[in-house]
């Protein structure tokens, strides 16, 4: 058994007397894909922006290598683990390769092992050929690529451990999601772990390692894709019938 | 955009650089006496040295103090229509200013006073503005940021009404000055105090104009990439207070600069800091020289009030970009 690369222990979060966040442990193994699944509301980006220091927890905790966290400042953070949220606007004219070169703030590498760095990412993620564009006026799934490339940067550096991904494959389409899967098992696969927020079942399924599935604030599921995504426990948590099709997730 | 603008990108510092001098050199030349009595008799070399360079230097220092402080509020706050004037930076140090020349002159506390408090001013503005309109980044978002502004600015200017109402006769024609702005009191020591703040700002924020274009993508965003958001937020309002409130101990309120420069800035090189910081106090400097140039020879032998030219340029700027925002509205 490989060591843990996270450990949370009892993490909570309490807004207006509700719990968005309600005593989950885990722990994350070096190499693994973990996907979390649950229903709207569940808690899930709430825990990822814990799980990136971004706002703590009123009890329980996190740490990283078995070092707890709660003193670290913003940058010891963002050498270890890296998040992107949900796409959010923006207001100025940056280009694509300005923003994917911003994955590199967080390095102390060289600029000229960055541009190499920045290079792949712009060809990895497939924009190379939008690298001077305004990326205000991209569609969602190029602005996407570009967010998912300038944190492929930010992972690059040795001490990262973690990609905290919300909902990456949100706005993708197929090529372009199988893609972001391929650059995620090359991250795994360095012995680096990701966890991300899926909301297709099936896709958990087929190329997660294992999955977490949260509801209502909780962890009501911890398993490999078969133990967890079986037909009654989706049906319970997502209140939709659903079954279960030669190892495929339908619903009526 | 393509291959050609970054090619020419390269090129528009440099072009740039060309600006100040020849814009300086009109100033100098505008405005009454023909060329050889300027040149050649000893009252001309007094005009042009003791009177209209020092003017056109302050000229220059200002709109590039100016353009500094609106291009680090606009990037840490996200919102590039927020400028120093129009969200009530200026008007916070205006009212510093007027509440030292009331009360503490009679102290004379230093030379130093007056700016400390304009600085002081124009911080509590800010932090106010700050404290009221920051939220997110959509164009609800940057609405309420200039609802606080204006919000502030309306205080500021009743507080600038009440000091001239307990004013001496001499501290009410400051006052004055300081709600419409004016060049005409250029000397040296501003101009020194104010090249000063510039260059410590330049120097400062130099290797902190990364971080400003990782805060365009968001809060969450920059505080994943390892940015202290908060700490970059005060860190702003001090060197904003800073530039602005010496700016407008030396000439009043001149607003909307900081919003034309980096503008045009942003519209040549992209929002990338690095780049847009140069730039901006090039075009601030040029158009706030080029400004007084309108104000003193438009109707001459009287004088405009420059804050009077800069709006009249300006809010058709403004104007123009809340109407672009208004488009990307869902």
């Amino acid at each position: 058994m490989s060591a843990s690369l996270l450990t949370v222990e009892g993490l909570s979060l309490h807004r207006g007397g509700a719990a968005l966040v309600n005593q989950v442990s885990f722990d994350v193994k070096a190499g693994e894909l973990i996907m979390l699944v649950g229903p709207n509301g569940a808690g899930k980006s709430t825990l990822l922006s814990m799980l990136a220091g971004l706002q703590r927890g009123d009890a329980g905790s996190v740490a990283v290598l078995q070092r707890a966290t709660h003193t670290w400042p913003r940058n010891t953070w963002a050498e270890h683990v890296t998040f992107v949220p949900q796409l959010s606007s923006m207001n100025f004219p940056l280009t694509v390769r300005d923003v994917v070169s911003l994955g590199g703030l967080a390095h102390s590498t060289s600029m000229v092992t960055l541009r190499q760095q920045v290079k792949a990412a712009l060809q990895g993620w497939d924009i190379d050929y939008l690298a001077e564009h305004d990326v205000r006026r991209l569609s969602g799934g190029e602005q996407q690529r570009c967010q998912l490339a300038r944190s492929w940067v930010q992972m690059q550096q040795a001490q990262s451990i973690l990609w905290l991904l919300d909902e990456p494959l949100s706005a993708l389409d197929l090529r372009h999601q199988h893609q972001c899967l391929q650059q995620i098992r090359a991250i795994t696969a360095q012995g680096k772990s990701v966890l991300m927020v899926v909301h297709d079942l099936n896709m958990a399924r087929q190329h997660a390692d294992r999955v977490l599935m949260m509801c209502c604030g909780e962890l009501v599921a911890d398993g490999s894709a078969e133990q967890v995504l079986n037909a009654e426990q989706v049906s319970r948590v997502f209140q939709v019938e659903t079954y279960l099709d030669h190892g495929w997730l339908g619903w009526r | 955009m393509g291959s050609t603008t970054l090619l020419r990108r390269q090129h528009i510092l440099p072009l740039c650089l060309l600006l100040p001098p020849l814009v300086v050199l009109a100033g100098l030349l505008t405005g009454g006496g023909e060329w050889s009595w300027l040149l050649n008799s000893d009252a001309g070399q007094t005009v042009l040295w003791q009177v209209r360079f020092p003017r056109v230097v302050m000229a220059f220092l200002i709109g590039a103090a100016l353009s500094a402080g609106g291009v680090l509020i606009q990037g840490v706050v996200r919102n590039p229509l927020a400028d120093p004037g129009l969200i009530g930076v200026s008007g916070g140090a205006a009212v510093g200013a007027a509440v030292y020349l009331v009360f503490a002159s009679s102290l004379s506390l230093s030379m130093w006073g007056q700016p400390l408090a304009a600085f002081i001013g124009g911080a509590v503005a800010l932090l106010v503005v700050m404290r009221l309109g920051l939220r997110g980044a959509s164009i609800h978002a940057m609405s309420f940021l200039i609802l606080a502004g204006i919000s502030v600015n309306v205080l500021a200017s009743a507080l600038i009404g009440l000091m001239s109402y307990m004013a001496t006769d001499s501290a009410l024609r400051q006052i004055t000055f300081w709600s419409l702005g004016s060049l005409s009191g250029a000397n040296w020591r501003w101009n020194s105090a104010l090249f000063a703040a510039l260059v410590a700002a330049i120097i400062f924020w130099r290797t902190r104009l990364r971080t400003l274009d990782a805060l365009l993508l968001g809060e969450v965003e920059a505080r994943s990439m390892g940015i202290s958001v908060v700490r970059m937020q005060w860190l702003a309002v001090l060197w904003v207070a800073l530039l602005v409130g010496i700016a407008v101990c030396a000439s009043g309120v001149i607003g909307f600069v900081g919003l034309i420069s980096p503008h045009i800035a942003r519209l040549l090189t992209g929002a990338t800091h690095t780049r847009v910081l140069p730039l901006a106090i090039i075009f601030g400097g040029c158009l706030v020289v080029l400004a007084d140039m309108a104000a003193r020879t438009l109707v001459a032998p009287a004088e405009l009030p420059i804050g009077i030219v800069t709006t009249l340029l300006g809010a058709p700027v403004f104007i123009s970009l809340l109407l672009r925002e208004k488009r990307r509205m869902p």
